[in-house]
């Protein structure tokens, strides 16, 4: 099955889902990769103690840090945070980020909402990114483009899997630079 | 990002919170931040390293070698190892006639670059022998496009005479050292030949890091004889960039080397591999787009792998001058 986190990565550059799924690597992460679990542990430890009124939503039932996973969709991860209500689930992502979520955030956030909606049977039409301390963040209208971008992707990753053979990438040096795979990779510029 | 090489008797190796200490005599002599390496070259004997500092190279990417005259030796991580598909394709297509093919692409670019080196270093004179040689590698090369029935032997046997000429030309135009006469692989005492097998391991060493990450088996090639402990692919494919990234520096230092004795090849050494580095790290067009020469070499290598599994051509990296 193929985590959902590995869309993000897939953007980033495809020859890290490769590394990933098809090698035995462990990479040492950069301090932003450490920076960004603080940031979740912190949220999940203040959790306890937030009512959620900022998003202004009628739920039923709060779901977090909980694993789901789908044969059909062939998608697992683990929902940082989800909103139960009595016809819609809206799944709400952590991110340690200062500025505008990236498109594969919402991609991710996509994957989470797709689980869910297998999961609870109902409905998924928005999603939420937090991205500080107090609780701001970005509404995330979920299309059917946003759908069909995250089926092309988890095609494309299941090719990768399926040829075993280290794909193409476009990744230029800014992003090769901050990577953990760039010695295993070598070729970029 | 860099490549270390290591030299000096007596240094150590170290780690101190992820960055590579070097140190002689007890004092630092430098230190480097362990994500901005590629590789570690351990080129002289008497320098010891830190097991805390391999540990985190082989986690790292970064690959350690260890070459002297007669011996190599490389560290790097068993996780590393890439897709098995890779290896099994490359072993079935070895065999067949797709093997014979890559091998006459290789020499082909061989001879290419061979010529180029020629032409590069004796730009300033015009004689009938550089016409007949240059005419002589045409020859080669155009025999080589142009046979059907292909054989390992028919490769082999121009590869051969090609070589001959070559050296041949460097020598009496005097392009290299007057102490040299012909070309020895191992135990040379004899300072051009020294200089050019010290070169050729630092070239074999990237060779050998980028059939690794290319997931190739560096021991089972298209044109070197296969046989335990020979690793025919590196050889194989290092053969395109033997006369431009190793020959080309020990061209230009031949008047150094003209006055240093075998013996004293040490004082020289440094000056070589920095040369070498230098080459390997220096830009060049490929695909219409400017990529250092190390990167080049790997994309080709990566290229290599395609050949074997789905049979995308393969083109060797002609060097311009």
């Amino acid at each position: 099955m193929i985590p959902i986190n590995l869309i993000r990565q897939y953007k980033f550059c495809p020859r890290i889902v490769y590394y990933n799924l098809l090698t035995n690597i462990k990479p040492i992460f950069p301090r932003q990769v450490s920076l960004g679990n603080e940031y979740h542990d912190l949220q999940n430890e203040m959790l306890k103690s937030r009512k959620f009124k900022k998003f202004n939503i009628d739920f039923n039932e709060i779901i977090s840090d909980k694993y789901f996973e789908d044969g059909d969709l062939n998608i697992c991860g683990k929902v940082d945070l989800a909103f139960l209500c009595d016809d819609e689930i809206i799944p709400i992502e952590f991110k340690h980020i200062e500025k505008k979520p990236s498109y594969s955030h919402v991609l991710q956030l996509v994957g989470y909402g797709l689980l869910l909606e297998e999961e609870y049977q109902k409905k998924f039409t928005k999603a939420f990114i937090v991205y500080s301390n107090n609780m701001k963040f970005h509404k995330i209208d979920i299309t059917y483009k946003h759908k069909k971008d995250f089926f092309e992707i988890i095609k494309s990753i299941e090719k990768i899997v399926r040829n075993d053979i280290l794909p193409n990438s476009d990744a230029n040096e800014s992003k090769c630079i901050q990577c953990e795979y760039l010695n295993f990779c070598n070729d970029r510029f | 990002m860099k490549h270390i090489i290591v030299n000096n008797y007596g240094m150590f190796l170290g780690l101190k919170s992820q960055r590579l200490t070097i140190k002689q005599d007890g004092s630092i002599k430098n230190e480097i931040a362990l994500n901005r390496i590629k590789t570690i070259q351990v080129l002289s004997r008497g320098i010891s390293l830190s097991s805390d500092l391999i540990n985190s190279c082989s986690q790292r990417g970064i690959k350690i070698f260890f070459n002297t005259f007669n011996s190599f030796s490389a560290l790097h991580t068993l996780y590393e190892h890439k897709s098995v598909m890779v290896r099994k394709y490359q072993f079935e297509k070895c065999e067949l006639i797709e093997g014979l093919e890559l091998a006459r692409t290789l020499i082909i670019g061989k001879l290419k670059n061979q010529r180029a080196t020629l032409l590069y270093s004796s730009r300033g004179f015009e004689n009938e022998f550089k016409h007949n040689v240059i005419e002589k590698f045409d020859k080669s090369i155009s025999q080589l496009k142009n046979k059907k029935d292909i054989s390992k032997d028919f490769i082999l046997g121009i590869e051969g005479v090609s070589a001959s000429y070559y050296f041949e030309y460097l020598k009496s135009m005097e392009l290299l050292p007057r102490s040299f006469k012909y070309r020895t692989k191992r135990h040379s005492e004899e300072i051009t030949n020294i200089a050019l097998n010290y070169g050729y391991a630092i070239l074999f060493n990237f060779i050998y890091k980028a059939c690794i990450n290319a997931g190739l088996e560096p021991y089972y090639g298209v044109l070197h004889s296969v046989r335990s402990a020979k690793p025919s692919l590196i050889l194989d494919i290092m053969e395109e960039y033997r006369s431009f990234v190793v020959d080309r520096n020990v061209i230009k230092l031949r008047s150094k080397l003209s006055k240093t004795k075998a013996e004293n090849f040490d004082k020289i050494k440094k000056e070589l591999a920095t040369n070498i580095l230098k080459t390997l790290s220096k830009k060049y067009k490929y695909n219409h787009r400017k990529l250092t020469l190390e990167s080049i070499i790997q994309r080709q290598v990566y290229k290599v792998s395609g050949y074997f599994c789905s049979q995308n051509k393969y083109k060797s990296y002609i060097f311009r001058w």
